[in-house]
């Protein structure tokens, strides 16, 4: 005895010790605790729009904001809330970082003002100042004229003359290994996803696209240029209301900010609208006007976006 | 080819162990022994009217787990689904084709391990070196047990410390870089039956886990579970003599386990729980008869941390909190009031209460919600033994008044993460309802050998806090609450009988038909939301919706040739309908009539046996579990699985235990309902040193 004795003592002892504490570490959640707000201001740069101003219906800015985190927690989540015409538009976008750098186009809508608001929250709840900036309408507006494309069919990737991918600038339409060729032109592209809530979707090459749907080293996922075009539904939209868009009025009204809107118009159904814009700030509306199959089916769309 | 010859190798060592000279100081399993969690009195498990299990800590000892929930599988008609295996935050215990592990009591040393709030059964909190045995009760048992015991009651029992003085410490480690230590020292200070008893104990285990997606499916986000754990507790007590003694229990759990997906945070999805248990009890004679009463208090605290990133690349973090409190009461007197009879009289009083709050770090969204309920229970029981206990008859009556208030829910910045429509704080109504639990079972000894009973007897769930009034996001989707839920009934009719053909040998089963009323179960409202991930997720609410019926049957078949060996063969069969469905008003479209009930696998079957002796044990079973309906349409099936496992353990200089545990022989991988991996082969290796000590 005993050193022996002493040994099984001192080990029982020192098991108990180490789990207890782990149990009393465990214990401290990390929780979030108040620290100094993160610090929120508007990109003064040269090209970049950062205080009150007046601006033709259709006129479209560039409005960016730095925010960096002022505590230990990083920043997650950036706010943007339009208001025009008491109503109300708010954006919640996810990020994870400590430095945040944004830039976007806004475009100015039918609305005799607008106000853009700003803030970021961090991990821990913290939330900025809110920053914002007043856009009056130019009584010298008018409404600008729009391109229709009255019959656009894309076929599915699976279909035997599969011309799934499509150019706006262009209006065109691409088999995926023209599309390859001719990435920096594509715009949009159709699929039929076996995902009951996809089906039929309308994306864009920068949108996130199983790997099976356009395989092989031609396929979206190896493209060096990836254009983003973002879409949201318009179900208040009739096709009567489509069709009788002449000027851009109406897609202004149903215009949305670009990071706001999804990548992929998914389930779609015959008569249904969508608004989208491009990365590049094109506006426009599709309606869906036939579906046909599945993948090796096809998608009969009609378009009406700014510009002659 | 290597699994079999691992296979092959373990069947070996068991023949060879089987010829040796056994030193049979210790027995491993008998066949009589004293159930109490079925009548609340002692009786051996042979002779109770109902079908029931016992589970030695001998066997626990030497059965291969890696978890406590494990053995269970050895017991017939009871479904353990863990299909992460030690990962998995919890395991579903289902029981006679019902799922819901809601569905069966769990309790510790009688005290409810079912939250009144919700939320699933903890089984990692309690430490199977602790463990005296383990009680299965099939059937309903509301009778005596009141809520939750519908489908069964599973009653832990932790032993009270028998040797002066006495330690032990256990290492261990294994696949997937698991590593494991407990602890524990007890002893007693008891001089002509009376004086103190004590226990302390620690256990910890961590492991870095495995990759649970499918190779096809795999992405850069998807990382290893995890797991951290680690658990205390001390039990004390006073003896007064050999009949009265009161005992104190408090233990502390905390775990952390992965949920195998990282985007942005450092840790990825996990969910961490911090547990604190109470528990004072007593036991004395009163009154010429045996008084037990106890006062609990568990509280859990729940943090989870989940990010996920959609297909439109938009990223979510959300950060959940609960506070789950279970307190309560409960007493019971039996005594002999004439030859043959024993009656038994309860009261039972229990309070649990939910404080949940979600926040959405990537979003306004804010979901806040408390909400209690207060249950009280009030039981009699007789058990009449007539023409020389040839004739056993138990009678049993429970009534339940459960009390549902100061329910709310606060929903702050809405955006279509959580999809209301607008800010607003919702003050649920104060509700009520009653339960009446009757039971009978005749039991009869037609002949020497042969034993049969029928029973009659009533069940009943009640809902659950977090059901009434908390919504927020599950795995499933989105959970509304439905603070009109109802508690849900199951009739069962029972017929059972004991077969002895011999003193080393029983064979037992049933045959049952149970019909539940106002089943609660968890529908899609028809809305989808996004709340991240690659796809919309249905909006689910729990709602009563139907009658259903469970038909089924099972068969137990227990052999020791030699006090050192034992063979343990079962299997089940259920066959479980949702009927007369009421469509709701929610997703009137949605037809249920006829389709089988989720996550219930007809088929169970069981096959084991142990060997051992003083020096060697060796156990090695398998398990088939069939093929199951995972969605309430009946769509989609998950595959049937069959597993094998084995543990080796040798003891050296009596004191030093190595033992080799490997689950999932043949490194069968299968599917879980979420299309996830199970983790494959598990490999364990431990030490144990056991030892008398002196304070001297």
């Amino acid at each position: 005895m005993n050193v022996f004795c002493t040994l099984r003592h001192a080990f029982i002892l020192l098991s108990l010790i180490i789990s207890l504490l782990w149990i009393t570490a465990g214990c401290s959640k990390d929780l979030p605790s108040l620290a100094p707000k993160p610090g929120i201001h508007f990109i003064t740069d040269s090209g970049y729009v950062f205080h009150d101003t007046t601006l033709l219906i259709g006129q479209t800015i560039r409005i960016g904001i730095e925010a960096n985190t002022n505590g230990s927690y990083p920043l997650t989540q950036l706010s943007i809330i339009a208001l025009a015409d008491n109503q109300v538009m708010a954006i919640d976008s996810g990020i994870y970082t400590n430095r945040l750098s944004y830039s976007g186009f806004v475009t100015k809508g039918i609305s005799a003002t607008e106000s853009w608001r700003f803030y970021v929250r961090d991990r821990g709840g913290n939330q900025s100042d809110t920053i914002s900036l007043t856009l009056h309408t130019d009584e010298a507006s008018v409404f600008g004229p729009i391109t229709t494309v009255p019959s656009l069919e894309m076929t599915a990737q699976n279909h035997l003359d599969a011309r799934s991918f499509y150019s706006l600038a262009q209006n065109s339409t691409y088999s995926l290994e023209s599309a390859y060729i001719n990435q920096e032109f594509i715009d949009l592209l159709y699929y039929y996803d076996a995902i009951e809530t996809d089906a039929n979707t309308i994306a864009s090459p920068g949108a996130n696209i199983d790997a099976s749907v356009f395989p092989g080293e031609f396929g979206p996922a190896n493209w060096t240029t990836r254009h983003t075009v973002r879409f949201i539904q318009r179900p208040l939209l009739t096709p009567a209301d489509f069709n009788a868009c002449q000027n851009d009025s109406l897609i202004l009204a149903n215009t949305f900010v670009f990071s706001s809107g999804y990548r992929k118009a998914k389930n779609l159904a015959v008569d249904q609208v969508y608004a989208f814009v491009t990365e590049a700030g094109l506006k426009g509306i599709f309606q869906v006007t036939q579906l046909e199959g599945q993948d090796e089916g096809s998608i009969t769309v009609s378009i009406k976006m700014q510009g002659e | 080819m290597k699994g079999f010859l691992i296979f092959c190798f373990l069947i070996g060592q068991c023949l060879l162990a089987t010829a040796q000279q056994a030193d049979s100081t210790q027995s491993a399993v008998i066949l009589d022994e004293v159930v109490v969690s079925a009548t609340r009195t002692s009786h051996l498990v042979t002779e109770l009217p109902m079908q029931a299990a016992l589970i030695s800590a001998s066997r626990i000892h030497s059965f291969p787990l890696a978890n406590l929930d494990d053995v269970l599988k050895s017991v017939a008609n009871v479904y353990v689904n863990r299909s992460w295996g030690i990962f998995s935050k919890n395991a579903a215990v289902t029981m006679r084709g019902l799922e819901s592990a809601d569905r069966v009591l769990v309790l510790v040393d009688g005290v409810p391990k079912n939250r009144i709030a919700g939320g699933s059964v903890n089984w990692h909190n309690v430490n199977p070196d602790l463990i005296e045995k383990i009680e299965v009760i099939k059937g309903p048992a509301s009778s005596l047990y009141g809520n939750n015991a519908m489908a069964g009651v599973i009653n832990i029992i932790t032993r009270r410390p028998a040797n002066d003085k006495s330690a032990s410490a256990t290492l261990s480690y294994g696949s997937y870089n698991t590593m494991a230590q407990s602890t524990q020292v007890s002893g007693n200070r008891i001089k002509n039956q009376k004086g103190w008893y004590w226990n302390i104990n620690s256990y910890y285990r961590k492991g870095d886990g495995y990759v649970f997606e499918a190779p096809e499916y795999l992405d850069e986000n998807d990382i290893k579970t995890g797991l951290k754990e680690g658990g205390a507790g001390i039990k004390a007590g006073y003896q007064f003599d050999s009949s009265n003694y009161i005992d104190f229990v408090y233990d502390v759990y905390n775990e952390e386990r992965g949920g195998g997906q990282k985007i942005f945070t450092s840790k990825g999805n996990f969910e961490e729980y911090l547990t604190n248990n109470f528990r004072l009890s007593t036991n004395n004679l009163l009154a010429g008869g045996r008084f037990q009463a106890s006062v609990y208090y568990s509280a859990e605290n729940y943090y989870g941390q989940k990010e996920s990133l959609n297909d439109d690349f938009a990223y979510k973090l959300l950060d959940s909190y609960a506070d789950r409190v279970d307190m309560g009461l409960f007493s019971y007197w039996s005594k002999t009031l004439f030859p043959g009879n024993l009656f038994t009289l309860g009261l039972e009083i229990k309070s649990g209460s939910l404080v949940s709050h979600e926040l959405y770090r990537s979003s306004p969204d804010e979901i806040k919600g408390e909400s209690k309920m207060d249950i009280y229970g009030l039981f009699a029981q007789d058990e009449i033994g007539l023409f020389d206990n040839k004739l056993q008859c138990i009678l049993g009556l429970r009534g339940d008044m459960a009390r549902f208030y100061d329910g709310f829910q606060q929903i702050k910045n809405p955006t279509k993460a959580t999809g209301f429509k607008q800010s607003f704080t919702e003050n649920f109504s104060p509700s009520g309802w009653t339960a009446l639990s009757p039971k009978i079972s005749v039991q009869s000894q037609l002949t020497p050998l042969l034993k049969l009973y029928v029973s009659v007897g009533i069940g009943f769930k009640p809902p659950k806090l977090k059901d009434l009034a908390q919504s927020g996001k599950i795995n499933k989707g989105f959970r509304l609450a439905n603070p009109t839920l109802k508690p849900e009934y199951l009739t069962n009719y029972e017929v059972g009988y004991t077969i002895r053909p011999f003193s080393d040998c029983s064979i037992n089963g049933a045959v049952y038909y149970a019909i539940g009323t106002d089943l609660q179960y968890s529908l899609s409202t028809g809305d989808s939301i996004d709340t991240g991930g690659s796809s919309l997720k249905p909006v689910i609410i729990t709602d009563n919706i139907a009658r259903g019926r469970v038909a089924g049957s099972e068969i137990s078949f227990r052999y020791h040739p030699i006090r050192q060996l034992q063979f343990n063969i079962n299997a089940s069969y259920n066959h479980s309908v949702i009927l007369e469905y009421r469509p709701s008003d929610i997703n009137p479209d949605l037809n249920l009539n006829n389709k089988m009930m989720v996550e219930v696998p007809p088929l169970l079957f069981y096959a084991g046996c142990d060997w051992r002796n003083r020096h060697f044990s060796l156990a090695i079973n398998a398990s088939y579990v069939d093929k199951q309906w995972y969605d309430v349409e009946n769509t989609t099936r998950v595959n049937a699985w069959f597993l094998a496992n084995a543990r080796i353990s040798r003891v050296f200089f009596n004191k030093l235990e190595a033992a080799l545990d490997v689950q999932n022989i043949f490194d069968k991988a299968y599917i879980d309902r979420k299309g996830q991996l199970s983790p494959g082969r598990f490999v364990v290796f431990s030490l144990q040193y056991q030892f008398n000590y002196s304070l001297k």
